[in-house]
């Protein structure tokens, strides 16, 4: 039996949790290669549907790390981005998607090894969480094995 | 219902000469169905009535008439279009109010305080093929429903419409002129989803799945829906495209949670999605559930005040931090 | 042509007896009434009493992936067009046999179109006469009626204890062959007995229109303001066109995934503001004015111009359906006034 490497998706800010990322790279912290990081400006800029789209493309998890509260460079994103995904993971949950695979941190650019084991614990958890089953995957499709009906 | 003050409303707006038209209901082509109708003059008053049966909102023709959202430098408007508005209508007005879609100098609103509607698909479920123009009155609790020459008393609670059972304000919270006296709201303790909240994982996601096959992404909810008036509508969208146009169970789920987000705390709860769907899917649960986390984690309730900040653009410095790493 | 009789309770049987077919009939889906593909056969399956949403997709899928591609190379959608059995499509109200009258040219005549005509030829149609007018049926206004044969290969009409069955077209023979131990002769008493009823049910349909004259009518009024009048109650939202058993306008967008992709065929539909949205953001019909007129004139003028035959079948499903009671038969009824 294959074992399943789950794909994790980061949105990691500029900023802070970019910074932090790159700061356990330089450290020599070792996270599992299953995060994949994207950075993005601020945490604010995250649209919840970009979200959807990485679980659509294969992410069986999806982190959204952003400055702690009050230490966002643009002053307010990081508020924004609270309010809108705790409703949004709530969201999910009602439409049966596991809201555990959404997560939502704070990680600053000193935090190098605060990262590194947030996205071990976090990889772990997605491990056994298993693959996500909710959308039938792109490849899948692209096969042609998926009946469009 | 004291139609003869509805006319005289009407025709009172009218007599404004800025005033082109006002959008109310009149009788529809057959059976028990009811139409919107532009009335321009004071003869066409004469059609508009309002009864049980009008069951659908007014709301979106605000949009396509009147090219909101807003330009950016807003000319005042030349035009202002009457409108008769029931409870929920009066939530999606204020909502695009706050919103700055239209402006309130624009409108003659004409509330009417609604008793609730009657659901006309349970209707032509329990009388099929009925083309006789029908009649509905209401009086304690009942309903008599009138066509050809045959008449019925059917409680109310077997045909109302779903989204009046928990309807906390059927009151128009907005208006120019009120017809009749006001009305209670109920308190909504959102009982419609809790079923739905209890589910399992797995079971929810086997619900969403089986419903969400019947879609044939025809987009009446989408035009059907007071608050989904974007030029650009993400929905339809090809650069980027966040839901592609095949339809299989995966894209709908993904249509239909982008468009229920994009109304989180902007909806009205007006259920016109629900009531224009061919394939009868339950969307109502989806906005419900997103309407009763608002207001128990934000406190807020749309279209109450037309001028109240949205609650996405606005954030509160003790919201919760229960998920967060 | 060949009649026999079916008893009421042998139709399951029947049914059965086609094991060598892929079978689509109307099914009860939750709360709505769809054509699809049957696999379990019993009492319960069937539901021949409500009007189904559009039959059109089992020729004619909403979402059909033509091509596959990647960096390398393409492969067509074999799967897609040819189907691998041969199909029976039993239940077809003679109105929706009709309307792929009006389909077929449409993927015959400029350009042969495998992946519709691939299924259309593949697939044998049984059509059930209608015994009770849906709602807002007005078929006998637009050259059809409750038993039409046209387009059919088999229709079964129903008599009080068993189903008149006539044969109308060669495939419908060997489909008759294959159940024969289940048929019998019809006899003259019976087939006067279908008469009566089919005449009757063409007088219970009570909305009616005379369209005769409807395209000189049509070709003179395009500049009327009229049509603003009708046009002002509809939302553009397109289920007229999606419930359509005639409409076939189609959109074919390339889905692109990771280096690779698909060809998509999916519906359109003439009602959307983006349908003739150009490029350079003109758009010929801004307004729901423009694409109402549209509408009436393609079905009412261009397909008798281009096919010799209304494109409409008069099933009133668009009526039914419209969520704002735009009334296709009150429209043509003002139409007709001017």
């Amino acid at each position: 039996m294959s074992h399943f490497e789950p794909t994790i998706i980061a949105f990691l800010c500029n900023w802070c949790s970019y910074a932090g990322a790159d700061l356990s790279g330089t450290s020599r912290y070792k996270y599992p290669a299953n995060i994949k990081a994207l950075r993005v400006m601020c945490s604010g800029r995250v649209n919840p549907l970009m979200i959807v789209q990485a679980f659509r493309a294969g992410a069986d998890g999806v982190v959204i790390s952003g400055c702690h509260p009050g230490d966002c460079h643009y002053s307010q994103g990081n508020y924004f981005t609270r309010r809108r995904f705790i409703l949004f993971r709530k969201f999910l949950e009602f439409l049966g998607i596991d809201p555990e695979r959404v997560v939502l941190s704070w990680v600053s650019a000193s935090e190098g090894k605060r990262f590194a084991d947030l996205m071990e614990e976090l990889t772990d958890k997605i491990r056994n969480l298993g693959p996500l089953k909710n959308f039938t995957p792109l490849e899948t499709e692209a096969r042609g094995e998926i009946n469009d009906s | 219902m004291n139609l003869f003050s509805l006319k005289e409303a009407a025709k009172q707006a009218l007599s404004q000469t800025e005033v082109n038209f006002v959008i109310g209901y009149t009788k529809g082509s057959y059976g028990f169905r009811v139409a919107p109708f532009f009335a321009q003059n004071e003869a066409e008053v004469e059609k508009l009535f309002f009864s049980p049966l009008c069951d659908l909102s007014l709301v979106n023709y605000l949009s396509l008439e009147k090219n909101t959202p807003l330009e950016k430098f807003g000319k005042s408007p030349e035009q202002k279009i009457g409108i008769f508005v029931r409870g929920c209508d009066s939530r999606a007005i204020n909502q695009i109010l706050s919103e700055k879609g239209i402006i309130r100098e624009e409108l003659i609103i004409i509330g009417i305080p609604c008793h609730g509607v009657i659901d006309i698909k349970k209707l032509e479920a329990r009388f099929p093929g009925v083309l006789d123009q029908a009649r509905a009155e209401e009086e304690d609790g009942k309903y008599t429903i009138c066509f050809g020459d045959k008449s019925f008393a059917i409680k109310k609670e077997d045909i109302l419409s779903d989204k009046c059972k928990h309807c906390a304000y059927p009151t128009p919270l907005i208006y120019d002129l009120l017809i009749d006296g006001k009305v209670e709201g109920k308190d909504d303790r959102y009982e419609d989803i809790k079923p739905q909240e209890e589910a399992t994982l797995g079971e929810k996601e086997e619900f969403w799945k089986n419903e969400f096959s019947r879609c044939i992404r025809c987009y009446a909810c989408r035009n059907a829906c007071p608050l989904c008036y974007c030029e650009n509508c993400i929905l339809e969208r090809l650069s980027p495209q966040w839901v592609k146009r095949s339809v299989n169970p995966t894209e709908n789920v993904i249509y239909h949670l982008s468009r229920a987000f994009h109304l989180a705390g902007r909806c009205a709860g007006c259920g016109e999605c629900e009531r224009v769907c061919p394939v009868n899917l339950p969307l109502m649960l989806l906005n419900r559930k997103l309407e009763k986390d608002v207001k128990s984690l934000f406190n807020f309730t749309p279209g109450i005040d037309s001028e109240q900040k949205q609650f996405l653009t606005t954030y509160d410095l003790k919201d919760s931090e229960e998920f967060i790493l | 042509m060949e009649k026999f009789i079916l008893p009421k309770e042998k139709l399951i049987d029947f049914l059965k007896a086609l094991e060598s077919y892929d079978l689509f009939a109307p099914v009860r889906k939750e709360e709505v009434t769809v054509f699809a593909q049957v696999n379990k056969i019993d009492g319960t399956t069937f539901d021949f009493k409500n009007q189904p949403l559009t039959p059109k997709g089992i020729m004619f899928p909403q979402t059909e992936s033509l091509f596959t591609f990647d960096t390398k190379t393409y492969a067509m959608n074999d799967s897609a067009m040819t189907p691998k059995k041969q199909r029976v499509m039993f239940g077809l109200r003679p109105c929706d046999a009709r309307s792929f009258l009006i389909l077929d040219p449409v993927f015959k005549q400029d350009y042969p179109d495998p992946y519709y005509l691939e299924k259309r030829t593949a697939t044998i149609l049984i059509g059930i006469n209608c015994s009770e007018p849906f709602t807002n049926c007005f078929c006998t206004s637009v050259g059809g009626s409750p038993a039409s044969q046209e387009g059919l290969d088999l229709l079964f009409i129903e008599l009080p204890n068993s189903y008149f069955v006539e044969v109308i077209s060669p495939q419908g023979k060997t489909i008759v062959e294959e159940a024969s131990s289940l048929l019998s002769s019809a006899s003259p008493e019976e087939e006067k007995i279908k008469d009566e009823i089919v005449q009757a049910v063409k007088e219970k349909i009570k909305r009616n229109i005379e369209t005769k004259h409807l395209p000189e009518k049509i070709e003179k009024i395009f500049e009327n303001p009229i049509w603003k009048d009708l046009a002002f109650k509809c939302i553009g939202c397109g289920i007229c066109t999606y419930t359509c058993p005639t409409c076939y306008c189609f959109d074919i967008q390339d889905e692109v995934l990771k280096g690779g992709g698909k060809r998509q065929r999916i519906w359109d539909s003439c009602m959307f503001k983006e349908y003739t949205l150009h490029a350079s953001g003109h758009n010929p019909r801004p307004t729901r004015a423009e694409r109402l007129r549209n509408r009436i004139y393609h079905k009412f003028k261009q397909n008798i111009d281009k096919y010799g035959v209304a494109g409409c079948v008069g099933c009133g499903r668009c009526i039914s359906f419209c969520p704002v009671n735009e009334d296709l038969i009150e429209n043509l009824m003002k139409i007709k006034k001017l």
